[in-house]
């Protein structure tokens, strides 16, 4: 498990007090399990038929069961049974699953088919019957009580596992190892084995639940171990009898079973977040955002209007900070003093590399400025008006509508499930109250602005090429004549003649429509085909700016020479000019 | 060195590569172009083994390289750099073990200090400092990355990289050290590299050979310089019109 994880289980815990009781709770009980002898020097099969049924007292702290045998010992000697079958046969399971599923996904072909096909034919059975039949087969006893538990519980886990190696297979690594001359069996172990380890664990903390269950319901069925030996389950058959007399018989075994199993699933659940790196759950971690007083209206949606100023994005002094303590980067600054204006149909290209802010600026003219990060000082005016004081419901009406967002990967910009017709309709309705030949009209103009066919109306986003989807991320943002577009890196995903072609269309709409643009780019080639000015940004700093023809012949920062000299193609230019 | 003749591949209906020929040879610099969707990196998967070839044949110094006695030779002659340098690099292992994991497979019995000596001559060769051998691959950069890809390609001391896109992922400043490392790593080793790249401008820094790709054919080959002045092929053309000038003649 490498640090992050670690890191975020123990936050996760940290900040759920159910988790620690229940944590406490069962290291409490292994404790106790474990050391039984030292606990008391009662024996948990001596029988004293002087003392049968006695109520909980100060010798016999949960009372004695019919045979005057105490409960409470035989809670501890039975605990051992049931936690240690549960755990030999969650280290089985998980051994025959992990295999199984690993070896099936990698090879694929008739291996997968073969297994595959004998995993369906076992989970057709119940899971229970199936291992009622087994341990009955093989007469009662531990070692038939974990095969007949583990056979049952295999195929699941095989199954979810094979899934996640079909996944991991498709990873570079994977590939590369095959390059290096890697063996087969180090492929599977060092890199296949190796990063299912936080799926493994979590099915096996969320299992191991279900095998104590399982356990208990074999033994109480009589299938497990055999009398007078204790073990949990067994001991709540035992008790039925009395149950009415003496209700301490069923309650004792019933509530350790009870405490375990929710404490497995629930530590199964904090390790899951913590492996997967969702956010993490309880109701604890609920991020309140500031409540900002309401704006009154959203004149900003009329970001056409002549009366507004004439800078659409006007950024003075503005400082974007880390502030969530909890944060391992709490202080450091991502943007640092930045002044960027971007005026009414203006072009303007926003260079720099990776790290260098430049998307968390444009997440900013978006409003998309979220925690961690927020903004410390500075002014943020969008269409004249001071951005900053904006509630997350004004920005809903000005995102999409007044200011609009192509970003790089259009796959993920679009929903994979919804015709592409029928996104672009959505960014229309939500805003507009448009009658609905007037949404059909715009629909198909905007499509022939950025000359895509109307078949692509009912066609899915896996039907279209990479420049396609472009075109349709682009009609989405377009579609409601915004007044400001933010494109970060929207050519970068694509191959080069696709690139010119998206490059041209942008500057061509931002001509017909007077829209001004935020281009955000690392390639300097990209930004001077789009852009009357260009700026540009390192390490949360803007080094240099002025008009893209002045940067590019005549910069004055080094930095801005060293991205010129770095552009490649140099003997294509050649060549070409001669 | 390396010729590939008549490669053909299709998935059920769909031809992805038709009658593909060019060859690399000893200290050649080759460049395979095409657009998204050509199958150049469907070549790159046949040539390293990852996929089966439909019909033809590629042989690896004259012996086909469906024979697995020369298969297992090319495993060793012949190493890869993907596009994406994140996924390429397992994120679990540290830097140390990453290019240990060729070392391993092809210099099983080293000692401890020729070990080391080789890890720090790697990452020397790749322009990195040793002290980067205990990191994870997160806590470098995306550039630093694919050195790190690069270096654990060199490891077995291939005759010739072949190289997927190894540029696209990474800032263009970030491009051009790179492109440089790979000239300086050609210039004092004499290995070989295909390139595989929708990009001319790339291609143009580096190659000696250009093949242009065109739905699973070659529709064009020759030298360099003869390519980019006078391309014989309408898509040749249209791909070198593609690309986006110089601004203002810098």
């Amino acid at each position: 498990m490498s640090d992050r994880v670690l890191r975020r289980f123990s936050g996760s815990l940290r900040r759920d007090p159910v988790g620690i009781l229940l944590l406490a709770i069962v290291i409490i009980i292994a404790a106790a399990v474990m050391a039984a002898p030292l606990i008391s020097s009662l024996s948990p099969v001596a029988t004293d038929f002087k003392q049968v049924l006695l109520p909980p007292n100060a010798v016999n702290w949960l009372g004695t069961d019919d045979f005057g045998r105490d409960v409470f010992i035989r809670l501890l000697y039975g605990g051992r049974t049931s936690l240690m079958v549960a755990a030999i046969a969650v280290v089985i399971v998980m051994s025959i699953g992990v295999t199984v599923g690993v070896v099936a996904g990698y090879f694929g072909g008739v291996v997968d088919l073969v297994v595959t096909k004998v995993i369906d034919v076992l989970l057709a059975f119940p899971r229970l019957v199936l291992a009622i039949a087994v341990a009955a087969l093989m007469g009662g006893g531990m070692v038939p009580l974990v095969i007949a538990i583990s056979v049952v519980a295999w195929p699941a886990y095989a199954r979810i596992i094979r899934g996640f190696t079909l996944q991991v297979s498709q990873e570079g690594y994977v590939s590369a190892a095959r390059c290096l001359g890697t063996p087969t069996w180090r492929i599977l172990t060092g890199h296949i084995a190796l990063n299912l380890i936080g799926p493994i664990l979590v099915l096996a903390m969320l299992d191991i639940g279900n095998l104590i269950l399982a356990v208990s319901a074999l033994s109480f069925l009589g299938l497990g171990v055999p009398p007078p030996a204790p073990e949990w389950g067994a001991m709540l058959n035992e008790g039925r009898g009395s149950m009415e007399i003496a209700p301490w018989l069923v309650l004792a075994p019933g509530l350790a079973i009870f405490v375990v199993v929710l404490a497995a699933n629930y530590f199964g659940d904090i390790v899951r977040d913590s492996v997967e790196g969702r956010p993490v759950h309880g109701p604890r971690n609920w991020l309140r955002l500031p409540s900002r007083k309401r704006y009154k209206s959203v004149a900003v949606a009329s970001g056409n209007s002549a009366a507004s100023p004439a800078s659409a994005l006007d950024l003075q002094g503005l400082c974007i900070e880390v502030t969530d303590r909890r944060s391992p980067f709490f202080g450091k600054r991502i943007l640092n003093d930045v002044s960027l204006n971007v005026g009414r149909g203006e072009s303007v290209g926003l260079i720099g590399e990776s790290g260098s802010g430049k998307s968390t600026l444009a997440a900013l003219a978006l409003g998309l400025t979220r925690p961690p990060l927020a903004l410390t000082a500075g002014r943020a005016r969008l269409f004249g008006q001071d951005a900053a004081q904006w509630s997350w419901d004004d920005w809903q009406q000005v995102r999409g509508r007044t200011v609009s967002l192509v970003n790089q990967d259009p796959l993920s910009a679009l929903n994979p499930v919804l015709r592409v017709g029928d996104q672009i309709r959505e960014v229309m309705l939500t805003h507009l109250d448009m009658p609905r030949a007037a949404v059909e009209d715009r629909l198909r103009e905007v499509l022939d602005e950025v000359h895509l066919p109307e078949r692509v109306i009912r066609q899915f986003p896996h039907e279209l090429s990479g420049g396609m989807r472009q075109r349709a991320v682009i009609a989405m943002a377009i579609v409601n004549k915004p007044a400001l577009l933010i494109a970060d890196e929207p050519t970068t995903a694509l191959d080069v003649s696709t690139q010119i072609r998206i490059l041209d269309l942008l500057r061509d709409l931002q001509d017909r429509y007077g829209l001004a643009l935020l281009f955000v780019s690392h390639d300097l080639r990209v930004v001077a085909r789009v852009a009357d000015r260009v700026v540009i940004m390192r390490s949360g700093e803007v080094v240099e700016s002025g008009p893209t023809a002045k940067v590019f012949t005549a910069a004055t920062h080094p930095y801005t020479r060293e991205l010129v000299t770095a552009m490649p193609g140099r003997r294509l230019q050649t060549v070409k000019a001669a | 060195m390396l010729s590939v003749e008549g490669l053909s591949k299709h998935y059920k209906d769909h031809q992805v590569l038709t009658d593909v020929s060019f060859g690399v040879g000893k200290s050649e610099i080759v460049g395979l172009v095409g657009q998204s969707g050509s199958g150049k990196s469907t070549i790159a998967k046949c040539l390293l083994g990852l996929e089966r070839p439909g019909g033809g044949r590629m042989l690896w110094h004259g012996h086909s390289l469906g024979e697995r006695a020369v298969r297992r030779r090319a495993r060793h002659d012949m190493q890869a750099v993907f596009q994406d340098p994140r996924s390429s690099l397992n994120p679990r292992w540290t830097i140390r073990q990453l290019l240990s994991e060729p070392l391993d497979n092809w210099f099983p019995r080293e000692g401890a200090a020729e070990r080391r000596k080789r890890l720090v001559r790697l990452l020397d060769r790749v322009a990195l400092t040793a002290e980067l051998l205990d990191r994870h691959p997160y806590e470098l950069s995306t550039g630093q990355c694919q050195r790190v890809c690069i270096a654990r390609a060199l490891a077995p001391e291939p005759e010739l990289l072949v190289l997927d896109e190894p540029l696209s992922a990474l800032d263009v400043s970030v491009q051009a050290r790179l492109i440089e490392l790979l000239l300086d790593l050609h210039r004092t080793s004499g290995i070989s590299y295909l390139l595989i790249t929708h990009d001319f401008a790339v291609v143009s820094d580096i190659c000696q050979r250009i093949v242009v790709l065109d739905q699973g054919r070659v529709v064009e080959e020759g030298v360099v310089e003869t390519v980019l002045t006078s391309p014989s092929h309408a898509y040749t053309l249209a791909l070198l019109r593609d690309v986006l000038p110089m601004p203002f003649g810098v």
